[in-house]
């Protein structure tokens, strides 16, 4: 009997642990939210072109706008990984605390990542 | 018995607790109809409240708030031709949008030398610490005028450029106009609150770059917002509704830009106020100034007129 009490007791130790284990990831991915790339950002960054449409990496993610909204694609497709792969991995300042990946420019030394640069 | 109760609690247990782990992989925000299925909904930057089209800044993003601030001009127009940079463009393509680029900052040259001519009267006047503004109301009045004929003059560029880009490129082109419009509006808003001189605001950079005391800042903000009441309203609706129909048109097979009506009237209107609420801005400014400070803005602004639309160094 004095063992049937401790497997209870130690049978809803494991269920509770497992259940706040299960309600606080939960409760992480609500909370999580995913800011849409600012609009310099897009007018300054160069796309790439993915299921019919321009794609934007920002912030480890690729962004494209659909009907006027913006989604992200949660895991990256293997297409617009292997365009990644010929961008340089240029170390720049962190952009809202993520590294990111930026182009190398072929044709203008003077703008290092594609990206758009005022001259005067 | 006691076991076998047990056992069925156990197992109603883990399955509310695995239901509780498993909910939280999926969201019900997930656009319907994406051919990729792990796809989610991102908040709207508008949602916050930051400088910059709601901009952390980047030397990019900060160089393009720069430009926004001082150059009006072109309208639509130079936001089209600023956009053509960053398309990620074929090889094929490159030669054809180079000399649509070419062509289209040809037909905005009037406008852009009528606002040189604003930014150079305005540059006179601080570093001579008084503002001929019989000058430059007469410059404003030739900046109007040329702005409002950018549209038309560039309508056969922007024909060949429907026809050169691909429809993902149009797309692409389209967010980047809009892009572009939301950081002009942003910063050449009425608005110079102490909230946006670390973040963006047109204040805020120019007391770091004259190394104005906080003195100077709140005497020009309090200026400058009296001021407000002198400049023109700026139609935020017709914008909009431009921004729509040029999207709607040039993502559309057929692109007509002629029939875009309202692209004369909406690129003056954001000429004369940009370069005016830039004109009251340095009004503000040039009182508190001292004779330092005076030449190194009237050496700046000087900079910024004689830019050649040169973001690409030849």
């Amino acid at each position: 009997m004095t063992s049937m009490t401790s497997m209870s007791r130690a049978l809803l130790l494991v269920i509770a642990i497992t259940i706040a284990i299960g309600s606080s990831t939960e409760a992480r991915a609500q909370i999580v939210v995913t800011i849409a790339p600012p609009a310099a950002y897009i007018a300054t960054s160069q796309p790439e072109y993915f299921e019919g449409r321009p794609v934007y990496w920002y912030n480890n993610s690729w962004y494209y706008r659909d009907h006027g909204r913006w989604s992200y694609y949660r895991r990256e497709p293997v297409y617009l990984r292997d365009r990644r792969v010929h961008w340089a991995p240029q170390r720049r300042d962190e952009h809202r605390g993520n590294r990111h990946d930026v182009r190398r420019d072929d044709h203008h030394e003077d703008r290092r990542d594609g990206r758009y640069h005022y001259r005067r | 018995m006691m076991h076998s109760r047990w056992n069925s609690v156990f197992a109603a247990m883990l399955l509310i607790a695995a239901a509780a782990c498993g909910g939280s992989s999926h969201s019900a925000t997930e656009p319907p109809g994406g051919r990729t299925d792990d796809v989610a909904v991102a908040t709207p930057q508008g949602d916050v409240a930051t400088v910059g089209a709601g901009e952390e800044e980047d030397e990019s993003t900060a160089d393009l708030a720069e430009h926004h601030r001082h150059h009006h001009h072109g309208g639509f127009a130079m936001f089209i031709a600023m956009s053509l940079d960053t398309l990620n463009a074929t090889p094929e393509q490159a030669a054809a949008i180079a000399k649509i680029q070419t062509d289209m900052r040809a037909a905005m040259a009037p406008a852009h030398d009528a606002e040189k001519a604003v930014l150079l009267a305005l540059a006179d006047g601080i570093a001579a610490n008084k503002i001929d503004q019989s000058k430059v109301a007469a410059a404003i009045t030739e900046l109007s005028t040329a702005a409002a004929s950018v549209h038309g003059a560039v309508a056969d560029s922007l024909g060949a450029l429907h026809a050169t880009l691909t429809p993902p490129q149009r797309a692409a082109l389209a967010d980047k106009v809009e892009g572009h419009f939301e950081v002009w509006h942003d910063t050449n808003g009425p608005d110079e609150s102490a909230a946006r001189d670390a973040r963006g605001g047109h204040l805020g950079k120019l007391a770091r770059e004259l190394a104005l005391s906080p003195e100077q800042v709140e005497t020009i903000r309090a200026s400058f917002t009296s001021s407000r009441s002198r400049v023109p309203h700026f139609d935020r609706a017709e914008a909009d509704a431009h921004v729509k129909a040029f999207a709607e048109a040039f993502e559309s097979d057929a692109f007509d830009p002629k029939a875009l009506s309202a692209g004369g009237s909406v690129n003056a209107h954001m000429a004369i106020w940009g370069i005016t609420r830039t004109v009251h801005f340095y009004e503000a400014v040039l009182p508190v100034l001292t004779p330092e400070q005076r030449a190194k803005l009237a050496d700046n602004i000087r900079r910024h007129a004689n830019y050649q639309h040169n973001e690409i160094p030849s």
